[in-house]
């Protein structure tokens, strides 16, 4: 019994002595030099150097899952090499990204570099709070004045851009395909709705769709703006000083009533809420479905996923929903902000600087044929095809996801899945996203909120 | 018990100043701000008296979360009791693989939600999913669906992963408290010529209330909490056919809306409280 007694009491201490060594391992600091450890939160961590060198550090950036590529994990290790500072990318999935970076930054434990979508996005982070002001650094003289407007909030300059500028909302399509098929390019919803049918009733997909992914099915909404902007030019600045709501503008609703309309009609496919964009690809490029509803640099982005097709081959006309005939520009795309509470902001403006440099952004705008236009001056993007054609015909306008406070397409996406359900009507999608949207504008204590 | 080992009160001193600025703090602090506007966007609080309680049981899109809350709340209850219960009696057999089997069982209760959830995700998949594999690879190809996105079936795939994962918690409870039970009465009831069903309803059943009560209590209390899961499989979709009033809290939380979040939390709370004393008391009852 006392034996026993005796390897119990071992065990224990041993037990205990584990504990003690565990615990005070967790209380330890952690040396500078040490990548940070991934949170559980974030799904894929992948540091671009794991042996920095010992003076640098680390710093984290946060993005969503499809901002990221491998040439910036090329950039990212050669600023490692430069400085000794090593990047660890903390990606999120598409559809939680813009909710995890909120958490994490309204609980004081956001990444020191994190991605927003540009122009009045920005304001959802409250960029006075949570970013860093950049207008004094050296690179800002070498942008572009679209990439700083973008970047811009209040007059302050609170993100680097290293995206593009192009035009939303074009519906991308094979000019070939629709000769085959004797079809002419829509310029209103009733033509539209004609070229569905004879797709479809040959076989073809009409519209690829993804409402799952919730940054996208709003588009067929926001990309009417220039026709509500046709009839009334101040509608944007009416919705920013909350004289209207969107459920007050006529095109919106008619918009997501139409759609609403193609779905039941079956032109989405019986897919279209839980199909994914990275098989929309393959979609596309196969002729499996003949049309999509995407930015203009689609075509050089689905050459990168799938070497063989030729992005040439496609073109694009304006949203035709709600009779529309104008395309609304971005504000630039993503832009990479410093966290204001984070401890290395000087590693991370010594990251921006290095990659504004013009032969480092070359290399990334040789890379990521998807973007157009780069926002570094003396840098060539990769314009399109498709691009051209739309620009050509289109009148382009700023967006409300460029320019309306407190937009959230995301939101406005996940309203339109209930829409199609059946759960919500095209008035009371708008008028939900009313009600959040001036919820939060109330909140943040905007002048007519 | 020994009232002579009994420790000194300022033993208590430590833990409860713990308790009191970790826990009792923020929960009154919380149920003072979920009458507030507070916000990330905005510069001050500012009280706004019903405003978000209005909205929570106004917006037809607020009672369908909390509506779903207590469908997985009582289904998960039911099932994992259920299922829990007749594994514990399968299992309080003798039988050479007993402790094997109690063990696979039990084994997902060890494991982390969210992990659960990612692994569940996979096998769901509609392209690659396990699942639809092994139906195609069974002949039963028709059958194969997008089991998270499509809104008939996505509530059925997380009531399904939360059962799977807590389902061995309530064996183990069930099969501690079937082996509490005396033999005594059922060679008696043999005796007197009762049959197996007679004895387990006259006999195992009321002597297992204490642990029908805590199985019921405590999946009562999580199927009422319930995030994780949800939040790794569906996000609350397709077209909030899953949301859950975690879900909304944690979504209104992270865009900033504070004071709503709260008062979202202080619903819940009300919610998970008054159910579970009422049950409580009444299942005590019935003991």
């Amino acid at each position: 019994m006392k034996s026993k007694s005796g390897i119990r009491s071992l065990s224990a201490l041993a037990l205990a002595v584990v504990l003690l060594a565990a615990l005070l391992a967790g209380c330890g600091g952690t040396p500078e030099s040490t990548p940070a450890a991934p949170s559980t939160a974030d799904p894929v961590s992948t540091p671009a150097e794991s042996t920095p060198a010992a003076t640098g550090g680390t710093i984290t950036v946060a993005a969503s899952q499809n901002w990221v590529k491998d040439i910036d994990r090329e950039i990212a290790e050669m600023f490692t090499a430069e400085t000794g500072i090593a990047v660890d990318f903390q990606l999120s999935p598409d559809d939680q990204y813009q909710t995890i970076v909120k958490s994490k930054l309204n609980t004081g434990e956001g990444t020191d570099i994190f991605m927003s979508n540009s122009g009045a996005k920005l304001r959802d982070f409250n960029p006075a709070g949570t970013m860093a002001d950049l207008s004094a650094e050296p690179w800002v003289g070498s942008m572009k004045q679209w990439a700083i407007d973008g970047s811009s909030y209040d007059g302050t300059l609170y993100g680097f851009n290293q995206c593009s500028v192009d035009g939303t909302n074009g519906v991308l399509y094979q000019p070939e395909m629709f000769e085959q098929y004797d079809l002419e390019v829509p310029t209103n919803y009733e033509e539209f709705k004609n070229v569905c049918k004879v797709l479809n009733d040959n076989g073809v997909l009409p519209i690829y769709e993804f409402v799952k992914d919730l940054w996208h099915a709003h588009y067929w909404m926001e990309g009417v703006a220039p026709a509500a902007q046709a009839r009334d030019p101040e509608v944007l600045d009416k919705l920013n000083r909350n004289e209207i709501g969107f459920a007050d503008v006529p095109e919106f609703v008619t918009a997501l009533a139409q759609i609403k309309e193609l779905a039941d009609l079956g032109y989405l496919g019986e897919n279209h809420l839980s199909n994914t964009y990275d098989k929309s690809y393959e979609a596309i490029a196969t002729g499996e479905a003949a049309m999509i509803i995407i930015h203009s640099s689609y075509p050089n982005e689905l050459m990168q996923n799938l070497p063989e097709v030729d992005p040439d081959k496609f073109s694009m006309f304006p949203n035709p929903l709600a009779d529309n005939t104008g395309i609304t520009l971005t504000a630039g795309g993503t832009t990479r902000c410093i966290n204001a509470g984070s401890d290395n902001v000087e590693a991370a403006k010594q990251y921006f600087e290095f990659m504004a440099r013009p032969e480092i952004a070359q290399l990334i705008y040789d890379a990521r044929t998807d973007y157009m236009e780069a926002s570094v001056e003396g840098v060539n993007g990769t314009p399109t095809k498709a691009n051209e054609a739309i620009a050509a015909v289109a009148v382009r306008n700023m967006g409300p996801e460029a320019y309306v406070y407190f937009y959230d397409g995301g939101k406005i996406s996940e309203l339109m899945q209930e829409m199609f359900v059946g759960s919500l009507s095209p008035e009371e999608v708008l008028q939900e996203f009313d009600t959040h949207r001036r919820s939060l504008a109330k909140d943040a204590e905007m002048p007519g909120f | 018990m020994n009232r002579k080992k009994v420790y000194p009160a300022a033993f208590l001193i430590f833990p409860l100043a713990l308790y009191t600025v970790f826990f009792m703090v923020p929960s009154f602090v919380g149920l003072g701000l979920s009458f507030t506007n507070w916000s990330a966007a905005g510069s001050g609080i500012r009280f706004v008296g019903l405003e978000h309680f209005i909205a929570i049981f106004t917006n037809k899109r607020n009672l369908l979360v909390i509506a779903n809350t207590f469908v997985i709340a009582i289904s998960t209850t039911l099932l994992k009791n259920l299922l829990g219960l007749s594994l514990a009696v399968g299992l309080d057999r003798k039988f050479k693989t007993k402790n094997l089997l109690r063990t696979i069982y039990f084994f997902p209760v060890t494991l982390s939600p969210l992990i659960i959830g990612l692994v569940f995700k996979s096998i769901f998949d509609v392209d690659s999913g396990v699942l639809n594999g092994f139906l195609s690879a069974v002949g039963l190809g028709g059958l194969a669906q997008d089991w998270l996105g499509q809104m008939d079936t996505a509530m059925g795939a997380v009531i399904f992963t939360e059962v799977w994962r807590l389902v061995g918690q309530n064996m183990v409870i069930y099969l501690a408290g079937l082996q509490s039970i005396s033999q005594d009465y059922l060679e008696a009831a043999d005796i007197d010529g009762a049959g197996g069903w007679q004895k387990f309803w006259r006999i195992v059943i009321p002597q297992l209330m204490p642990s029908i009560t805590i199985n019921v209590i405590l999946n009562v209390i999580a199927g009422l909490k319930i995030f994780d899961i949800v939040f790794v499989l569906t996000n609350g979709g397709p077209a909030r056919a899953t949301e859950v009033m975690n879900t909304v809290i944690f979504k209104e939380y992270s865009s900033g809306r504070y004071g709503f979040s709260t008062a979202m939390g202080l619903v819940m709370f009300v919610f998970t409280a008054v159910i579970a004393f009422s049950m409580l008391r009444a299942m005590s009852k019935e003991e």
